[in-house]
């Protein structure tokens, strides 16, 4: 039989997903080789501050599945889908599921965080984020400590994020790295469908936000 | 202990800071060395805005700038001894059981730094850069290993 797969992902959540990705890994990297790499790890940093920023606007008006309403739910429905994820039945959501669902808003805070402490950091040689200035030396050795403390706080989250990627995939049978990428889930009928929202609209709030962000590092 | 610090006082006059004072209170001592460190990275950083292209390139001026970091990269050091272990600080405690590891990086630091200014003064700018970026290594290896992050 051939399986249904509906469009849950929009373009504009797969594209902020696999890019992140790829920042985050490149921000590590070149945070870990200092020198004149930390040049390119600012400059991802704001990458990653103006995705991140979109992503929660696109939360709030993006397409039915990449809106936080759609997905982050109360105590009692997380719980009861911890226990479906551990128990043998087959996950019952669509988009992301009730526990998924406050992973995706731990890991944008942890990366709001990690980007603002970054914009306020120092090395104490020859780099200060572009709003060191703004703050004493004290408070920007303190953010810079939290900078790397809450770095450890995201490898964390993202180690979570994986392993839960791979049970999906080898204890409930569900592909979740692909539907990430073609951005289409397997349904038992079509109900759950819903139409994306036009690219243009995300066009328009990403640029909103990368022009945002540029005023802001030149503060 | 006592003998320490008078010996410890001696040293410090023949350098000329806290002289007079009988016994150099361990605060004072970290204060000496964060100033060293503060004026060094006054200098280093002069450089480094240079390389970063900040400002624009004068090899007068960073070879300048090299030559009194060379100066001053071998001061910190004394600020750093046992009695300071207590005393308010990024230092971790690291240091006095890896005092051997930790004497070798500064020696690298001041050898680095010496290095640095003279090639700045030969006055070849691709050979400075890569002189600055091994004078800067040096000073991050250590503020990984042994600097309190928090």
């Amino acid at each position: 039989m051939r399986e249904l797969l509906i469009p849950i992902w929009d373009l504009p959540v797969r594209l902020f997903h696999w890019t992140l990705l790829v920042l985050v890994g490149f921000s590590w990297w070149s945070g870990e080789q200092g020198e004149l790499w930390l040049k390119y790890h600012f400059w991802s940093g704001y990458a990653i501050l103006t995705l991140v920023l979109f992503r929660v606007i696109w939360g709030f008006c993006g397409s039915h599945y990449a809106r936080f309403a759609q997905f982050l739910r109360g105590p009692g429905t997380v719980l009861g889908s911890l226990r479906e994820l551990l128990g043998p039945q087959a996950m019952r959501s669509l988009g992301h599921n009730p526990l998924g669902g406050w992973m995706v808003l731990a890991l944008l805070a942890v990366l709001l965080v990690q980007t603002l402490t970054g914009l306020f950091a120092n090395d104490d040689i020859m780099w200060e984020g572009p709003l060191y200035a703004h703050v004493s030396k004290d408070l920007s050795d303190r953010l810079t400590g939290l900078h790397g403390l809450n770095f450890d706080v995201l490898l964390a989250l993202v180690a979570v994020h994986v392993l839960a990627i791979g049970w999906h995939r080898w204890r409930k049978g569900e592909r979740l790295v692909r539907a990430m990428v073609t951005g289409r889930k397997p349904a038992p009928s079509t109900t759950g469908q819903s139409a994306f929202v036009s690219l243009w609209r995300a066009g328009v709030i990403f640029l909103i936000v990368a022009l945002a962000v540029a005023g802001l590092i030149r503060l | 202990m006592k003998k320490r610090m008078i010996s410890l006082a001696a040293a410090l006059a023949l350098t000329g800071i806290g002289g007079i004072a009988a016994e150099v209170k361990p605060q004072d001592l970290v204060t000496y060395r964060q100033s060293m460190m503060v004026g060094l990275a006054w200098n280093i950083g002069g450089i480094g805005a240079m390389v970063k292209g900040v400002t624009p390139w004068d090899q007068q001026r960073v070879a300048f700038l090299a030559n009194r970091a060379a100066q001053l990269a071998p001061m910190p050091r004394e600020g750093f001894t046992p009695e300071t272990a207590e005393a308010k600080s990024d230092a971790k405690a690291e240091i006095w059981t890896n005092l051997k590891d930790f004497d070798d990086r500064n020696d690298a630091m001041v050898t680095a730094t010496a290095k640095l200014a003279e090639v700045a003064k030969a006055g070849n700018e691709a050979a400075t850069k890569v002189a600055f970026l091994d004078t800067i290594k040096t000073c991050k290896g250590c503020h990984d290993e042994y600097q309190v992050k928090d």
